[in-house]
């Protein structure tokens, strides 16, 4: 086959441009090596050979190959670990949520440290112990009183703070959330713009999809999602990928997936509203197409949102729906364990403080509320603790107006009137108001489901010990999914991260490359010289 | 493994953080003396500190209510003996009366002795300790002992035409206190008083009552001193009457010092209770002092390492020896 006299040059000049294109490549690798989110990229070159396949004779003699080419630039990124790093991050994101609103929570009602209503239980005990040494003394009265009063600050101290912690979930989860979201969901959907443009025009976009899959990993926090790439044909067998993202396992009444978003369109997610009745929040999907799913919530599994929803609307015990957040423990179980606690307690106070047999005074209605007579006066014959609301719950209750302002004994210290003309210094009754704290109760949901059955501080012991159970599980979930998510984002960046030993090895290697293929230039230069001028002179 | 400078110093940064935490910890530990500082962090522990706690609050509750009773029963005692030597002053003064040669004025001034240790055994019997009355039962309002013309009256009831079952109502008045004997509410709402110690004394038990109790007695010896047919025959009989009387008010003051010795009894037996459960909760809540100090010690042994680590593991790389 006959040899073009220039051809070796091609040859060299394509070494050059290559292996000056690779430390264009190691350069950006460098300079980002600290950019978050970033993939190592390379040059993909293959050789150059002559194509035969177009001659009307076969090639005689060898055939030798005419340089390399580049023929784009690509990324070290499994997709496979990009999933499994999502698949994690949703599930560290749920816990992480339930952690810190539990420890919140832990941090009103924990004990371990300080003391606060348990102790100020066993101060209420103490105070009407020392009554028996004094029965009927107005001042050693005046002790339990102040003493039950503090108690009653303190429930609903107690209840006001739960009740903080709620708005405060419920306020990340409107305002930081479900904003971002949005943000992300648009965001992406931009990029799948810019990228699909980039694409279609032969400009891989490699930057853009390191900044697309940042938004992407941050997404998977929040939800529980699916990243599906579809290829698109655009003309002379080429392909490019067009990226939607959906809600892992979940479809629509039409047995459709949800897509949160395809390519450059996205949806919405909003609070549809905070049931007044039951405190539930709701939320509600816009699709893309524009119709909304407004029962969104039994769609989300995993990530924060999820966290946020168990936290808000979970009811444990105390749940009457079939809603799978309900049956979780969040802060609505806490406050009614609380409000059970302060109903409980008060009623069983007010009827003792009796002077006639119990079985004449109407205590509780058929429902278990308090009868209240036409004034809204309890029923009670001297009630101790008072609420202005139907019921006695942790936010309302107080002491008694009638016992707050009385001025003489007003605790009633003997049931039964004996036969001379002072009984003043009987303790009979008062010591059956000291068995209350010792004697087991039956504690149930206004539903009337048993939760348990022990001494009034058993059940206040019982509940903090719940939320230090449920808060070290979920703290020990969320160690153990966030280790897990660690391990896999270094597993990723054994993949993709930019190693400095590595390109600084490639800088001078192919530097060196980058002279050869010059020393070949000259070489050849020297051959045609030779060929040229020295021949047959 | 491909292991890139950016994946070490990553991992470095979290180790060392994690490092630092549990360096704080340890420190918290040491200052506090704490094993845990919220119930997450040991839940079993917070369970046993919570019923461990509140179990240690009734020992001192019970320890308080003890040493209350204590101090009531000494006021009683004290009140008791007093009325003992006065009886006997009494008994002394109607062994002198009675020999018979004495002279009308010698017999008005034993009655008018009498009067006066009458109206001493009656302040006595009043006695008030801490705003209760110390034989009243369960008065604190009325003064349980006053004369209404002349009768002596028991909680407003007069104790000479007082009958049996009245007596035995009064005698049988309750100041329960619980004292940690297993207090118990039967199904009908009454106390288990096995369960609880009474603390109630009621004067009358050892005053009697109806016409032969002491007040009464003291009465009519006076009056048959003072009686102008006064004959020794007519006074004999009561000494009978007055000596079991007497004895009766004895009987009850070694009752006193029975139940004294079981208070005493009840606080050492508290006072163990007290030191067992403390040992427990030392035991659950708080650390050894010498076993926090060497943890601490040790992880901040392993800080400081970690720290001199670092310099090195993020020191060179190939880079720094390209020419």
């Amino acid at each position: 086959m006959l040899r073009p006299t220039f051809l070796g040059f091609r040859t060299a000049t394509s070494g050059l441009k290559v292996n000056q294109s690779v430390m264009d490549v190691i350069g950006q690798n460098i300079s980002n090596i600290n950019t978050k989110g970033y993939t190592r990229q390379r040059l993909d070159t293959t050789s150059l050979a002559f194509n035969t396949s177009s001659i009307k004779f076969g090639p005689t003699g060898v055939v030798i190959g005419q340089g390399v080419n580049a023929n784009g630039t690509s990324q070290f990124r499994d997709p496979f670990l990009d999933l499994r790093y999502r698949t994690q991050a949703a599930k560290a994101g749920s816990e992480q949520v339930q952690t810190e609103a539990l420890g919140d929570l832990e941090k009103i009602m924990d004990e371990i440290n300080n003391d606060k209503i348990n102790e100020q239980f066993s101060h209420l005990v103490e105070q009407l112990r020392n009554l028996t040494s004094n029965p009927s003394d107005p001042v050693m009265e005046g002790v339990v009183r102040t003493s039950a009063q503090m108690l009653t600050q303190m429930f609903n101290n107690y209840s006001n703070q739960i009740d903080t912690v709620r708005d405060q979930q419920l306020n990340y989860l409107e305002d930081g959330a479900i904003v971002r979201v949005n943000q992300l969901m648009e965001n992406i959907s931009k990029l799948n713009k810019q990228i699909r443009d980039d694409n279609l025009s032969g400009n891989p976009a490699l930057e853009l999809n390191d900044q697309r899959n940042l938004l992407i990993d941050e997404l998977a926090d929040y939800m529980d999602i699916e990243v599906v790439t579809t290829p698109l044909p655009i003309g002379a067998g080429k392909t490019i990928d067009e990226l939607s993202i959906v809600l892992r396992g979940q479809t629509d009444a039409d047995g459709k997936s949800i897509k949160l978003v395809d390519n450059d369109q996205f949806g919405k997610l909003d609070i549809d509203k905070v049931n007044s009745t039951d405190d539930k929040v709701m939320l509600k999907f816009t699709k893309i197409d524009g119709t909304t799913d407004s029962d969104f919530n039994s769609k989300i599994k995993g990530g924060q949102i999820e966290g946020y929803l168990k936290i808000l609307n979970g009811k444990g015990d105390f749940a009457t729906g079939t809603d799978n957040f309900e049956k979780s423990q969040g802060v609505l179980y806490y406050r009614s364990m609380l409000d059970t606690l302060a109903s409980t307690f008060a009623n069983e106070m007010n009827k003792l403080n009796i002077s006639k047999e119990i079985s004449d005074i109407p205590a509780l209605d058929a429902d278990g509320n308090q009868v209240k007579d036409a004034e809204g006066n309890l029923m009670y014959e001297h009630p101790l603790f008072w609420s202005d609301e139907a019921e006695i719950t942790a936010g309302s209750i107080k002491i008694s107006q009638a016992w707050l302002k009385s001025t003489g004994s007003y605790l009633i210290n003997k049931n039964t009137p004996s036969e001379g003309n002072d009984d003043t210094g009987a303790t009979d009754n008062i010591l059956k108001m000291i068995d209350l704290f010792n004697k087991d109760h039956e504690f149930k949901t206004p539903g009337g489901v048993d939760i348990f059955k022990g001494k009034i501080q058993e059940f206040l012991a019982h509940t903090i010990t719940r939320l230090n159970l449920q808060k070290a599980d979920t703290q020990t979930s969320y160690d153990a999914y966030a280790e897990g998510q660690f391990q896999l984002d270094y597993a990723r960046s054994s993949m993709s991260s930019v190693d400095m030993n590595e390109e600084g090895v490639n800088l001078l290697q192919y530097s060196k490359s980058y002279n050869a293929s010059a020393r070949l230039m000259t070489v050849l230069d020297e051959m045609l010289d030779t060929l040229i001028n020295r021949m047959a002179v | 493994m491909r292991v890139t400078t950016g994946m070490m110093s990553n991992k470095y940064i979290k180790s060392l953080g994690k490092s630092a935490n549990e360096l704080y910890y340890l420190h918290d530990r040491v200052t506090t003396g704490r094993k845990f500082f919220t119930g997450s962090e040991d839940p079993v522990g917070a369970i046993k500190a919570y019923k461990l706690r509140r179990e240690y609050r009734l020992t001192e509750m019970y320890d308080s209510s003890i040493r209350d009773v204590e101090s009531f029963y000494t006021s009683a005692e004290t009140n008791l003996m007093q009325i003992s030597g006065n009886m006997e002053r009494i008994y002394d003064s109607y062994l002198r009366g009675i020999t018979g040669t004495m002279s009308a004025d010698d017999r008005e001034a034993i009655a008018k002795e009498m009067d006066n240790l009458q109206q001493s055994v009656l302040t006595s019997l009043n006695a008030k300790f801490e705003d209760k009355y110390v034989f009243g039962g369960t008065s604190r309002e009325e003064i349980p002992f006053t004369l209404v013309d002349g009768k002596l009256q028991f909680k407003g009831i007069d104790v000479e035409t007082m009958d049996e079952t009245t007596y035995n109502k009064l005698v049988g008045e309750t100041i329960n206190v619980d004292l940690g004997l297993g207090m118990k509410f039967d199904d009908s709402g009454n106390v288990n008083t096995d369960t609880v110690f009474n603390m109630s004394m009621s004067g009358i038990k050892f005053l009697g009552y109806g016409k032969d109790n002491l007040y009464s007695l003291i009465g009519e010896i006076k009056d048959k001193l003072r009686d102008p047919d006064f004959s020794i025959d007519d006074i004999s009989p009561y000494i009978e009457k007055y000596e079991q009387q007497k004895k009766q008010v004895l009987v009850n003051a070694t009752d006193i010092g029975a139940k004294s010795n079981y208070l005493e009894f009840l606080e050492l037996r508290n006072t163990s209770n007290q030191d067992n459960l403390n040992a427990k909760i030392l035991d659950v809540e708080y650390v050894d002092p010498a076993e926090a100090i060497l943890d601490f010690s040790m992880q901040r042994y392993a800080y400081n390492a970690a720290l001199s680590m670092g310099n090195r593991i993020l020191e060179n790389s190939f880079i720094d020896f390209m020419k």
